[in-house]
This record gives structure tokens, sequence and C-alpha cells, in this order.
């Protein structure tokens, strides 16, 4: 096992690197830089003297070279949009806002869309397995969050004067974000569990156990529930790196001051440092998470481990 | 200037640390318990709600007052009777009657930082990179009242030489920095030679190059920065600004003469020092209290204040949003005025709380959008090519349609009501006429465009000047009326600047703003200097504009700038379209004659805003009616 993951870790420091250098590459070679938008042209001398102030008037590949080696020591540069702060500051006052929200998105999608799942593949084809199917999880994939989350302010803050349009400092101000945030990955759950469920509902061995007398709860939640769940893992896995680095539209509607904003305005200022950084959470994480997930498997499906680790 | 990207964000990093962990604090007491009953209580009103259709707030709240335009909201104010003595603020001001109490005395602006970046707190430590609130801490040379009009800062008054070849300015004594110095020349000097330092690498030195003697060459690192055309007079109180030429417009320019503090600007090497309460120097009404860029910046009353200009409001918060929507900001009382575009006008028209309120326009800093063509290249090197298109643009109908009331026609660079403006004299040469435009483009070439090249019209979105509905209704036009193949090609902003801005330039035709930087004519009209934005070079005009600047006398400039505008129209390096108004509303309780209507018609807080460069600071105040509003209290604002 130790062997396998130092394998799979090392792997992903391998893929890192390359990333960087593909996205180092690919952003310089974007049209326009981090200081081209000022509506005069800046005189060529001007713009000169604050290349340099930067850096930037160094060839690519040293540029690249200087990143690497200020990472190695920590150091992931000032960012062009917040230039008084660090990278690793700016990641640092940003991120536990997302990671805040996102994780009670996680809790709340996951638990409640397990248990809608369950309930609509136990009680299908019954107006509370269409309720859940067809009205929560259709409505909960076809709406797009940042409407789900004008109508919340429209309906809560504005009308009903009960929680705040949005902002950050109070636990009522992650409610309204939570429910929209949650929504979708909520409604995705509840149909891939209710699938599984079914699936699992009619397979020989849960019929074996009806025909040898198990009592219906024992049958659910040993035979039924407990395998319907492992494809989950596949499902719930990869989603957790997408909701943990957060929602442009989730946090500017609700005027949070999170990260899911800069992997945007990064890419518009063209934040070299910022971009590279981001690129480096969101690789991380998801290397992570899929060797997290394998392991996962390993766990729960000894078939898997026992194939998966002997090779 | 103002295109929107000019918000900005500097910080104290010890302040913005706390606060994140203040704030992360508060979290863990929402228990899982806790979350679903509040889940089970929202999902509870959804329906609710659902059922009820648009309840009413429940708290209890007065209905919004309508205010009068005509007479704007400082009349309606005075002529309130009440009883209550005389109430003064952290300055000492006595507030007018019918003010609230100095602990209501706060204003608060929303900033959306979307596509912004903070990190200083003035003018020559960063132009495209101010934080929310900049520009508060220092007193500049001259102000602007509400009618545009030249009013004293911290000069009280000033002249030009015999030769014309510079201006003196004679400084008020005894204005004092909050560190106990006296603001004096050399804080002038000091701060336009570090603009001037190639180490600094300002970002808006063409403002002041070709203007004060020198002070290209220093920006090239060519000539010491002392020899730059700034200097003291016969005494500490006399600043003179020596030109490269005659030069008339110098005391407009001057209102971007916000100076930093000398020594500060020695003790500190930079003018960051402004962005840290603890080392903030202000000789204006306001210090810093907060600075965290990600949130709010927070200035409170300057108690050490001395200048002769201090402000009934105590305390300044700039809200800073990512993004979002900010009508529902406004509804519930978190921030007291709003900029609307003209989507927002129609959802405030249905809001039971917004449409008693009177919509303040005005042109702001008199922002134009125009077509812009690269004439050194087919097909719009030829002149009646660039002629066609500005005679098949249908400026009315435009306005009418998409933009309507938050837009004028443009039928030339600038905008009614900017000095030295015509428009009479150019709107024939550039009237909505398809048969004309037709028989340009043949003249030119390409009768009823056959044989013209397939040309890219790049835009980039701009949500307030409905940037995208406007070029697919000009391309429509031009494609249905000229002929042509005209196809249109989005990029986001940086992209379309860089490629604009690009020696050649990378960009055919293009759609783009841009507005004024100071009052004078000599700013809008020399974006088409030769070798300035774009690549139209005319020997004639850059006369005319040479012409006008060193002129001194207004009617001689007023013929001067006419033929100027009459020969930009005529050659038509670019179609010009519209003329955005900006648009506002004011919380009811916000008063003032600040907000009145000027000589022009315009009412709401005219350019250049709520702050130093402006006499508006002297006359805007919360009214008592405050108490009666949903306005949120500053604790909740502030989190």
């Amino acid at each position: 096992m130790v062997s396998y993951l130092v394998q799979r870790f090392a792997s992903l420091l391998l893929v890192m690197l390359v990333v960087t250098m593909l996205i180092f590459g690919l952003m310089h070679a974007v049209p326009g830089g981090p200081f081209d938008q000022t509506q005069q042209p800046l005189p060529a001398f001007a713009m000169a003297n604050i290349m340099h102030k930067y850096g930037l008037d160094q060839p690519i590949w040293r540029q690249y070279l200087n990143w690497l080696w200020a990472l190695l020591h920590g150091d992931l540069g000032i960012p062009f949009e917040q230039p008084t702060m660090t990278v690793t500051g700016l990641i640092a006052k940003a991120w536990p806002i997302t990671l805040v929200v996102g994780g009670i998105t996680i809790v709340v999608a996951y638990v409640l869309g397990v248990v809608m799942g369950c309930v609509s593949a136990l009680r299908h084809n019954t107006w509370l397995d269409w309720l859940l199917t067809s009205a929560v999880s259709t409505a909960g994939i076809a709406l797009p969050n940042y409407v789900v989350g004008f109508l919340l302010i429209d309906i809560f803050a504005v009308r009903l004067g009960w929680l705040p349009t949005g902002g950050w400092g109070e636990p009522r101000d992650v409610i309204l974000p939570v429910i929209a945030f949650a929504l979708y990955p909520m409604a995705l759950t509840a149909r891939y569990t209710r699938a599984s469920t079914l699936e699992v509902t009619y397979a020989d061995y849960v019929r074996m156990g009806r025909a040898r007398g198990l009592s219906e709860r024992r049958i659910t939640s040993r035979y039924i529930l407990r395998t319907a769940l492992i494809p989950l893992i596949t499902i719930m896995g990869p989603n957790i790196p997408n909701i943990l680095t957060g929602s442009i539209f989730i946090e500017a509607t609700f005027a949070l001051p999170g990260l899911g904003s800069y992997f945007t305005t990064a890419s518009l200022h063209r934040d070299y440092p910022l971009i590279l950084a981001l690129v480096l959470i969101v690789a991380v994480l998801w290397g992570t998470c899929y060797i997290l997930s394998d392991i996962a498997y390993t766990i729960v499906d000894p078939r898997v481990r026992l194939e998966g680790l002997s090779q | 200037m103002n295109d929107g990207t000019m918000n900005d964000r500097t910080m104290n990093h010890g302040t913005m640390n706390e606060q994140g962990d203040k704030r992360l604090h508060g979290l863990p007491n929402l228990s899982r318990r806790g979350f679903v009953l509040a889940g089970g209580s929202t999902a509870l009103g959804l329906a609710l709600a659902a059922c009820g259709g648009s309840k009413e707030p429940t708290t209890a709240t007065s209905p919004a007052p309508s205010q009068s335009p005509a007479t704007g909201s400082g009349t309606k104010t005075s002529a309130r009777k009440t009883s209550a003595p005389t109430q003064k603020n952290a300055l000492g001001l006595a507030l007018p009657a019918g003010a609230a109490p100095a602990s209501d005395q706060f204003y608060v602006t929303p900033f959306d930082s979307t596509g912004a970046s903070y990190k200083a707190m003035d003018f020559y430590e960063s132009v495209y990179s101010r934080a929310p609130l900049a520009d508060q801490f220092d007193i500049p040379l001259v102000r602007l009242d509400k009618n545009y009009g030249i009013v004293p800062g911290a000069a009280k008054s000033w002249e030009q030489s015999a030769d014309k070849t510079s201006w003196t300015f004679h400084l008020n004594p005894g204005i004092m920095w909050s560190d106990g110095k006296e603001l004096t020349a050399a804080d002038y000097v000091e701060t336009l030679r570090y603009s001037a330092d190639p180490k600094h690498g300002w970002d808006f030195t063409w403002y002041w190059s070709g203007v004060i003697k020198n002070y290209t060459e220093a920006v090239a690192g060519k000539s010491p920065l002392d020899t730059i055309g700034v200097k003291q007079g016969k005494d500490k109180y006399t600043l003179v600004i020596e030109t490269e030429g005659p030069i008339a417009y110098v005391p407009y320019a001057c209102l971007y003469t916000t100076p930093l503090s000398a020594a500060a600007l020695h003790k500190y090497g930079s003018g960051t020092y402004n962005i840290n309460p603890a080392t903030c120097v202000s000789c204006g009404p306001y210090t810093l209290k907060t600075f965290d860029p990600t949130a709010h910046v927070v200035l409170a009353a300057n108690t050490k204040y001395s200048g002769p200009y201090p402000a009934p409001i105590d305390q300044q918060i700039g809200k800073i949003y990512a993004g979002g929507d900010m009508l529902p900001r406004f509804e519930t009382g978190e921030i007291d005025e709003i900029n609307v575009s003209p989507l927002d006008l129609k959802l405030a028209k249905k809001s039971s709380q917004m449409k008693g309120l009177h919509l303040y326009k005005n042109p702001n800093d008199f922002e134009i959008w125009y077509t812009f063509f690269d004439c050194s290249k087919p097909p719009f090197d030829k002149l009646e090519v660039r002629q066609a298109f500005a005679h098949c643009v249908n400026r009315d109908a435009l306005v009418n349609s998409l933009l309507e009331p938050l837009a004028i026609p443009a039928y030339g660079y600038l905008m009614p009501g900017y000095p030295f403006a015509v428009t009479d004299p150019l709107k024939p040469l550039t009237n909505y006429d398809p048969d004309k435009a037709r028989s340009l483009l043949k003249a030119a070439g390409y009768p009823k465009g056959q044989g013209f090249p397939k040309v890219k019209f790049n835009w980039w979105a701009n949500a307030v000047s409905k940037s995208e509905a406007v070029v697919q209704a000009l391309t429509q036009d031009w494609n249905k009326q000229l002929g042509v193949g005209i196809e249109l090609q989005e990029l986001d902003k940086t992209t379309f600047y860089a490629n604009m801005n690009a020696k050649p330039t990378k960009i055919q035709m293009g759609y783009v703003s841009y507005g004024m930087d100071y009052f004078d004519a000599s700013n809008m009209l020399g974006v088409y200097k030769s070798g300035g934005r774009h690549n139209w070079n005319d020997a004639d005009y850059d006369k005319l504009l040479a012409q006008g600047a060193a002129e001194s006398n207004q009617k001689k400039r007023q013929a001067i700038y006419t033929k100027a505008q009459v020969l930009l129209t005529k050659q038509a390096p670019a179609a010009f379209i519209v003329h955005l108004l900006y648009g506002y509303y004011y919380q009811p309780y916000i008063q003032g004659s600040a907000l009145a209507k000027n000589k022009d018609g315009y009412d709401g807080i005219q350019w250049p805003g709520f702050g130093a460069m402006s006499d508006s600071l002297q006359h805007l105040y919360v009214a008592d009616s405050v108490a009666s509003s949903k306005r949120q209290s500053e604790s909740n604002l502030l989190g």
C-alpha cells in the first residue's frame, strides 16, 4: 500500500510540473499582458519601467525558472490583482471562506442526495418517487445555481427580510449560498443513488435473501444500500475538488470574498502568479481526490483491493 | 479614463488577517441541528412565498418618499420644520436642520471588484489600481463644483505668467497633515517628482508628458527628477508649474494634483503608507480606519482636520462586492447609492421599494462609445468608406430601443455640455442617411458592397453600455444597408486593449469608449492626436489642438475647437455612436444640494464624485428620516 501511494503521489508531482509548464507557456502566448488594460497606450519607456519592476522583461524560460525556484522555497509570488498581498496570503484569506461554504455544501448535498435517492428507489413509481426524482432532482440539475441564487435572494432577503443578500461574517450568511450551491450535486447524487439502488433491489442475492425470510429492514440496510452506494464514489469523489475550489457564480451572487472569482479574474487580468497558484491547487486537489477515491474502492470493495494491490 | 477598471484595493495585512479570523470563528456556532432548522424554515418560507406571491417586508418601515428632481433633495430638507437643537459632527461642523445625529452620518458606497485591482489609496501611487474611496487624504490644488467650474482647493488663487510658459498657484496657509506638518508646495513638488520616477513605474505618466517641462525626459530616465518643471516659488506657499509651452488648460488638469505627504514619502519610500491605518497621513477630512480590499474600506473623520472644507458625513464605507446584483443590496438598506444600468431600471420600476424614487442622471465623465477604424489599411484607408459607415448609424433608434434614458446620440466626439462641444455643425457630416452611405461606398469602389473585403468587428462585453446589443444592431444595419460582410468577434477586455494599443493596431474596427480625464476639450480631442490612441494622423488636426491648448481667450478657443471637431467628424476615423448617461438612485435619507440639478439640468453627484476633488463632500448629509428606514447598522455592514 505504501509503495503504491508513493508511486501515485510521485506521478502527481510530475503531472503538476508538466501542467505548470504548459500553463506558463499558454498564458504568455495569449495576447495582452497584466498592464494592457489602460485606456491610453502607455509610452514605451513607461511600459518598460513597469515590466522591469515586475520582472516581466526577462525571457519566459527564465521567468518560469524564477517562479519554480521561488515555489520550492514556499514563495508563490505577488498577485498583480492584489499587489499588496502575497499569493499565499491571498489564498490563505480567500480559500477558508470557500472551504467552509464548500464543506457544508458537500455534507448537505451528499447526505440529502443519498437519502432522497434511496427513498425514491425504495418507493419507486409512487408519488414520493415522482416528487423527489422528477421535481426536485430535475429542477436541481436543470436550474443554474445563479438563477436559484437570485430567486433565494429575492424571496428571503428582499421580500421576507429574513436573511442577508450576501456577505460574510455571520453564520446565517452561509445559508442561502449553501442551498443554491448544494442543489445540483444533491440532485445528481439523488439520481445516481436511485438508479444504483434500483439495480441492486432486483439482484439475485437480494431475492435470495428475501426467499430465506430475512427482514425487509435487514435486506435494505445490509444488502441493498451497502452495495448500491459503492458506485457513488465515482460520482462524489471528482465533484469534491469542484466544490472546494468555489463557484464564481455563487460567490458573486452572494458577495462571498472566496477563491472562486479569482479563477476568472486572474485569467482576465493575466495575473500570472495567481493563475499558476490556482492551477496548482486544482491539480493537487484533483490528483489527491482520485487517489483517495481509488483507496476508498479498495476499502469498500474487496475485489478491487485484491486485484489492484496484488498487481 | 474611467471605464470601470479604476476601482481598486490595497491593504494592511494585520487588519485583514484579524478580520478574517474573527469572521471564521463565528461559523462553528452553526450546528448541524441549527442548520437543519434554518433550512427547514427557509424551505417553509419558500413554500409560503410561492403561495403568497410578493409579500411585503414584515419590518415596520415607512414608504420611501419620492424626491423631486426639480427642487432637489436639499431644498426639500431645508423646508422641513424641526425643533431639534443644532447638532455637530465629529469635526465640530454644525449639521443642517433635519440632519440625523452624528452617529448616523455615514455613507455607504458599493464597489464591484470584478476586474479591479486594489493596491493604493492615492492617484500618484497608482491610477488604475486605486482602492474604493481613494484620494480622500489630501486636497488638490483645485476642485470642481457641480457645474464643472473650477473652485479653489488647496490653492486660493492661480495665474499664468506673462510669457505663458508657467502657472503659479498660491496655497492656503495653515492646512495641516495629521502628523502635525503643514501642507506646503514641497508636498506637490515631491509628489510630482515621485510620479516621474522610472523606478516607481507610475501607470499614468502620459497625463503630464508634454505638459510639465522635462517630465517626459525624467520618466524615460534621461533627465534627473529635480529638473521637472514643478518648483517652489517665492515661499513655501507658492507652487510654480513650468510647462513645455503655452498651455491654457493647466488649472483644469490640476484637478489631479492630490499630494502625498513629502515627509511620509521620504520616510516610507512610496505612497503605500496610506493603505495602513497606522501609517496613514491625511490633510483631508477623512483618515483611514480599515483597509480590507476584499470586503470594505472605511474612512473615519480626521479629527485633526484643519482645512477649509469640512464634510458633514463623518464616515465613509466602501463596500466591496465580487460581482453580483446590486439592486437587492440597495433594497435591503446595505448601500446608500446605486449606479443602475438600463436593465436595472426596468427591474427598479417594478420594485415596491424603488419605484417611487427619483432617478438621478448625469454624464459622469462624459463618456463616448464609438467604432474606430484602422485607417492605415484597406478598406478603411479610404475616406469614403469611413464616411459611409458613419452615415449608416441610426443613433436615435439605437438609443430609443436599447439605452434610453441613459444615453444620447453621439454626432461628435464631445458630449453636449462638455467644454467647447458643438453638435449642429457636425450633424450633417454624420447623420443617418443610408442612400448617401451607399453612394459614398460606391465612390470608394464598392458599389452595393461588391468586392468589400471581410472585416472583423471586435468588441468586449460591457453591461452598462449594452455593448453586445449595440454592436449587433450596428453590424446588422451596415450589412443590410451597405451590402458588406462585417463579422462580429468578441474579445476579453485585456486582449481587446492589447490588440488595439499594439503598434500597428491589430484591430480592423472595434467598439470602445473613452471618458474624460480633465474638464477641457484638449483632453478628449487629444485622443485622436497623431501617434495617440488610434492610427488616424492628420497634421491640420494636430495643429488645431496645439493652437487650442495655447490659446487663453475662450472665444478663440471655441472657434479653434469647433474647427477641430468638424475636421475630426468629416474625416471619420471613427463612427461616433452614443454618449452614455449614468443613472443613480440614492436612499431617501441621503440629502443635500450636491444632489440638486446643475446648470445643464443634470442631477445627482456629478463627476469627479463624492471626494476631495469635488465640493460635493460639503453638500451631502444623512437626514433624520434614516431612523424610519431599513438602513443596516454600521456593525451589520462591517461584519
